[in-house]
């Protein structure tokens, strides 16, 4: 059985077309990618690596939190709940891990983040990463 | 050797430090083949007294915990300066500890590479000595580059996810996509959460903290 890697192309510093080369790179080793990004920067899909077009970017942000609230298209989001969704077996972020964290507790562990504030003040934490 | 947040939580409180144990210790025998993995805590001093009030607390709680689930071994406080030496397989600690850490060892090591290189032709001899380590060399710049690790895992998530450094060429994405793959096949979100189970590590029906962590080069 193959496994599909959810990756999200936005937040690298060279940019969602250096990320879309390193998941032809991976594909070519026989894992799945569903990559997440700017379909129009990334130029067209390498075998084994299905684009899906998510532009909103919020690798930068200053509050992950917020930002993943507020931004249910962003592309980590969307790689997040793809795995969340059972469509991707893990995800990758582009760089942030912010970003990362929050998208992956909300969305794959929507359950504990809705049941009270402890879950929530924890991933209130800002990374450098 | 794994390290223990490197980076998801900046502040944390001891109970959360235990986790961060179980977890790395089950990734370790999962990823790096360890059989009964030592677990230390980043202090100032081996000392179980030293150390902030926060990991006074966590070296109790982390000696207590582990004792009593009797699989893997903690072996009180690590200094800074022993964590390159192997004392022990996980060194636990707090997200931004952690990643100091991390990028400490990635810029000694990028740094000692560097003065080598300068040595190496610093004169006719040396030269010649650096030609006949040239292989050798490379062969060790292949292993510190943080590319080659692909990334810190993100741990404590009901799925695994992998953080690589921004800075990655496509070379460290694909490594970094690779390692998630790998993760996948050998179930580390099961084994580390089986491991917090088994360490009774945490409230019953909680979740853990999620945590990032790597395995440095090194």
């Amino acid at each position: 059985m193959s496994i599909t890697v959810a990756v999200d192309a936005n937040g690298a510093d060279l940019g969602p077309s250096e990320v879309a080369l390193g998941a032809a790179e991976a594909a070519a080793q026989g894992v799945r990618v569903l990559l997440y990004g700017p379909a129009r920067e990334m130029g067209p899909a390498p075998q084994g690596v299905e684009v899906v077009d998510a532009p909103v970017s919020i690798a930068k942000a200053a509050d992950p939190v917020a930002a993943v609230r507020a931004a249910p298209d962003a592309s980590i989001v969307r790689a997040a709940r793809a795995v969340a969704e059972g469509e991707a077996d893990a995800f990758v972020s582009g760089g942030s891990t912010g970003p990362a964290l929050a998208a992956g507790l909300f969305n794959i562990r929507a359950r504990a983040a809705s049941t009270g504030p402890r879950s929530r003040s924890r991933c209130r934490s800002r990374t450098t990463r | 050797m794994i390290i223990v947040d490197v980076g998801a939580n900046v502040e944390v409180r001891a109970e959360h430090l235990v986790q961060f144990g179980f977890m790395g210790a089950a990734l370790a025998e999962t990823i790096l083949g360890v059989e009964r993995a030592r677990v230390g805590l980043l202090s100032i001093g081996e000392e179980e007294a030293k150390g902030t009030p926060l990991v006074v607390e966590a070296h109790a709680a982390l000696r207590d915990r582990m004792a009593e689930g009797g699989t893997y071994d903690f072996v009180g406080n690590v200094e800074g300066n022993e964590i390159p030496m192997g004392r022990a397989d996980v060194i636990v600690t707090d997200g931004f500890t952690g990643n100091v850490v991390l990028k400490l060892m990635e810029g000694v090591s990028e740094a000692m590479l560097r003065n080598i290189r300068r040595v190496a032709e610093s004169s006719p001899r040396a030269k010649a000595g650096g030609m006949l380590l040239r292989p050798a060399l490379l062969e060790f710049r292949d292993v510190i580059d943080p590319e080659s690790a692909g990334g810190a895992y993100l741990l404590g998530l009901r799925r695994l996810g992998v953080v690589p450094h921004g800075r990655f060429s496509r070379r460290g994405i694909a490594q970094a996509i690779l390692l998630a793959a790998r993760a996948t096949e050998d179930d580390v979100v099961g084994r580390t959460h089986a491991a917090l189970l088994a360490g009774h590590a945490l409230r019953r029906g909680a979740e853990p903290s999620a945590a990032g962590s790597t395995v440095p080069a090194q």
